[in-house]
């Protein structure tokens, strides 16, 4: 898959994934190598731009002893997450209109 | 290779990055260490799985750089032109009070829209805003705050638009039906007046075939709002 359009893709799996509940980073690792190819060195960066942009929140709490950052999604991850399903619907559109895949 | 060895290493690739950030990135990937540990994988297997520290030092580097680079860009962008009417950075703004971030975050968020194919997805955001604004609070208390003016003004228009829908899908019904029934009982007229007879017949073919016509008509119109959505 084009690397751009992974990058694009990555980030509405990880908002989806959130927008069920909130997760941890290895948690989200392994919800997301099901659907999609993605490594612990892919999964910070887009964390760390999702964050920037408002799309999540991370809070620290205490789980046998140490802490663990948990990441949850925000009215602004879900506003981001319906521009992605919006794209998707269009998306498909073109690619069906372009390839004759149909519906 | 050892987790510490990984750390120190990783940390050293990271060398341009503020510490700050660095060290949030040694904790992420301690987290998943001991996450990992607690399923009984051994060191050797936690970082076999990660990778070369520089390949990820570089990956976070790289998409370091990007960042930067396209938030000068799209700032100057800005800059120079006052009219940038970007609305997709709405839902941002106001989400949970982290309007101090915008300024970044604004900036960033055109570069996941920046594959191409960009200008049918803005429609598609447009028509979004749109309904958006129904969402919003400020429209209804305008609303109900106008209520005797407002109220009877949207039952007027719905009860129009109504009347329209339904006249019109009456009249297409009316036309088929009545054609279809006066060329029958033209058929049966001619064995008693044939000139009568043709006359009803031919008049309830004209009135099915207008009455057709127009279904035809609606269908072609319903399908092309519904490409256009």
């Amino acid at each position: 898959m084009d690397a751009q359009m992974k990058k694009g893709l990555l980030d509405a799996c990880v908002l989806a994934v959130l927008s069920r509940e909130e997760s941890y980073g290895y948690k989200l690792i392994a919800d997301l190598k099901d659907i999609i190819e993605i490594s612990e060195s892919t999964l910070y960066p887009i964390l760390k731009r999702l964050e920037v942009s408002g799309c999540l929140t991370t809070v620290s709490r205490e789980y046998q002893g140490r802490t663990r950052k948990y990441y949850t999604i925000t009215k602004g991850g879900r506003h981001r997450l319906a521009d992605y399903k919006l794209d998707w619907v269009q998306m498909k559109e073109i690619y069906g209109k372009i390839f004759g895949m149909g519906d | 290779m050892k987790k510490s060895k990984f750390e120190k290493k990783l940390f050293k690739k990271l060398g341009s990055l503020p510490k700050a950030e660095k060290i949030k990135i040694i904790e992420y990937y301690n987290e998943l260490y001991l996450d990992q540990k607690e399923l009984g994988k051994s060191d050797e297997e936690i970082i076999a799985e990660w990778g070369n520290p520089s390949d990820i030092a570089f990956k976070v580097l790289n998409e370091d750089a990007n960042e930067i680079e396209l938030s000068e860009k799209v700032l100057n962008g800005i800059a120079e032109s006052k009219s940038d009417k970007d609305e997709t950075e709405t839902p941002f703004k106001g989400d949970n009070g982290e309007k101090g971030r915008q300024n970044k975050k604004t900036v960033q968020k055109p570069s996941y829209r920046s594959n191409g194919g960009k200008t049918s997805m803005e429609n598609g955001k447009r028509e979004t805003k749109c309904i958006s604004i129904f969402k919003s609070k400020i429209f209804w208390i305008v609303y109900f705050a106008g209520f005797y003016v407002t109220i009877p003004l949207t039952i007027a228009l719905v009860s129009v638009a109504l009347a329209l829908a339904i006249s019109l899908f009456a009249t297409v019904a009316a036309l088929i039906v009545g054609g279809a029934g006066s060329s029958v009982v033209g058929i049966i007229t001619m064995f008693y007046s044939l000139n009568d007879g043709l006359l009803t017949f031919g008049a309830g073919l004209i009135a099915l075939g207008a009455g057709l016509l127009c279904l035809y008509i609606l269908g072609v119109l319903g399908r092309f709002f519904k490409k256009k959505k």
